[in-house]
């Protein structure tokens, strides 16, 4: 038998004579790795698999014969030299922004421009809203701490919150009235059904979401379950609240924030939230410490929630648990 | 560790493995070579989208397959080889596998090749290490081994297959489908 007669190998194939397997002669003429002259036009999809075998041994053989350490450190080299040029091009290019701003403040005067640099509340409120949006679940140290008519402390709690957009949260940690420590406490939403756990199992009660006032009457002052939607309680401030930058500060990480005050209008006696505060991370426009003073039924209430960071998806459960 | 460090240490380790994917697919090793330094730099200015919990070879790769498709409709075929998103797609999941060889580093996981080339005989051998260790042509190889040039191509596509059936036969037993 003529060599050129004889079948391919291929796993994929049907085999032949002498236990070798068949391949198609139009596949074989698709692999233009040996050829000249490339066949034009798409190979078939059938082929596809066998083609890119072919193709992956080619790259591998190639490399395996041309393999210099030598010329790998000169190829690392030369990327990290082309990394570096950009990098020295773009801090340059930086630096002339920066030059020509100051060189446009000296023009307009600092007068003009100083007031205007530092952004709205209610834009960088918006960008806070647009951030907390984001389908991904966040995580918060809440503190609570009462006080009564004479202003000392009645009660402390900390908690762990995890709150995702469409009223989704939970909210676990210990309770205490003073030197009295209570036990693990868990309320949770899964955006229908708002639920609490406490008392290891022995206060169990679930209501719908929007009947949630009738669970919040059982909580009294431990936690305002309208808080914990921390993407419905920043959305709602615009509305409620006059807002505005009372100044720019540098967080614990060295980031530039902007401090937020919010004072609730006049007019809704009802409502415990009475004046909060915002830090929002300038870079990232994420709200990263909320103050939130809240009237009580005597004394006084503030509740504050950092933000610790996002959650791996799939470790937070919003459902009740029985 | 600064991310440039970092950048340092992904790209050193899987340099080798993303050129040897584009010597897959572009004819001329200077278009590789420069492909390859696109490819990092790339990487590079949007390696703020690299996801860390994935594995980094393959998210290169894919920056790799887009510059090739690119590179491909800018100087056509006689410069690149056949490619598509299916085929390079599929070249990507052999280099998958091969990433799964046991083996520190690329250079490691070529000994399972060489050790396959060892192993080939007759014409096949002879054809592979003539073409990609002494660089013959086909037509150069069917003169020194006196056979038609379409048995020459013969050869060396049945010997990459059978080097491909041996280095699959070299992954972990839990890998193999």
């Amino acid at each position: 038998m003529n060599p050129s007669d004889q079948p391919d190998d291929d796993p994929a194939t049907p085999r032949g004579d002498k236990g070798r397997e068949l391949v198609p002669d139009a596949w074989r003429a698709h692999d233009d790795t040996l050829a000249d002259d490339p066949l034009a036009g798409d190979a078939p999809v059938e082929a596809k698999d066998w083609l890119a075998d072919q193709r992956t041994m080619h790259g591998l053989l190639r490399a395996m014969h041309s393999q210099d350490a030598a010329a790998r450190d000169g190829r690392v080299a030369s990327i990290l030299a082309r990394i570096d040029a950009e990098a020295t091009a773009v801090a340059r290019r930086r630096w002339l922004v920066v030059a020509s701003a100051a060189l446009l403040l000296a023009t307009l005067g600092f007068w003009v421009v100083l007031p205007a640099s530092l952004p709205t509340a209610a834009a960088a409120v918006e960008r806070a809203v647009v951030e907390l949006s984001r389908d991904v679940v966040r995580r918060f140290r809440v503190e609570v701490v009462r006080s009564g008519i004479d202003g000392r402390e009645r009660a402390h709690h900390e908690f762990e919150l995890a709150a995702s957009p469409g009223g989704r949260f939970r909210l676990e940690g210990r309770l205490g009235f003073g030197a009295v420590q209570l036990g693990e406490f868990t309320v949770g939403s899964d955006g229908a059904e708002v639920w609490a756990l406490g008392g290891n199992g022995a206060f169990k009660m679930a209501s719908p979401l929007a009947d949630k006032e009738r669970l919040q009457q059982r909580f009294g002052d431990v936690v305002d379950l309208g808080y914990l939607d921390v993407h419905a309680l920043v959305r709602r401030l615009p509305e409620d609240c006059e807002l505005r930058v009372v100044g720019r500060e540098t967080g614990a990480d060295g980031r530039p924030q902007l401090r937020i005050e919010a004072t609730r209008r006049s007019g809704d006696a009802r409502a415990s939230l009475r004046s909060a505060w915002l830090l929002c991370d300038e870079a990232t426009g994420m709200v990263t410490r909320i103050e939130i003073d809240a009237g009580a039924a005597a004394g006084g209430r503030r509740l504050s929630l950092d933000y610790l960071g996002e959650q791996p998806a799939g470790l937070a459960a919003f459902g009740r648990p029985w | 560790m600064q991310p440039r460090d970092l950048f340092e240490i992904l790209m050193r380790e899987h340099i080798d493995s993303v050129r040897a994917f584009l010597l897959s697919s572009l004819r001329d090793a200077v278009a590789a070579e420069d492909v390859l330094q696109e490819t990092f730099l790339v990487a590079w200015r949007i390696l703020d989208r690299y996801d860390r919990k994935l594995p980094f070879g393959p998210w290169v790769r894919g920056i790799a397959a887009k510059l090739l498709l690119n590179h491909r409709r800018k100087l056509g075929r006689s410069r690149v080889h056949y490619c598509d998103d299916e085929v390079l797609g599929r070249i990507d999941e052999g280099f998958r596998d091969f990433a799964r060889i046991p083996a520190d580093t690329f250079d490691e996981s070529l000994d399972a090749l060489r050790d396959c080339m060892a192993r080939l005989t007759g014409p096949q051998r002879e054809s592979i290490v003539l073409h990609y260790e002494h660089g013959l042509h086909c037509k150069q190889i069917a003169e020194r081994l006196g056979i038609g040039f379409e048995a020459v191509k013969k050869h060396l596509q049945r010997g990459r297959a059978q080097l491909h059936r041996c280095l699959q036969g070299k992954l972990p037993n839990e890998d193999v489908a």
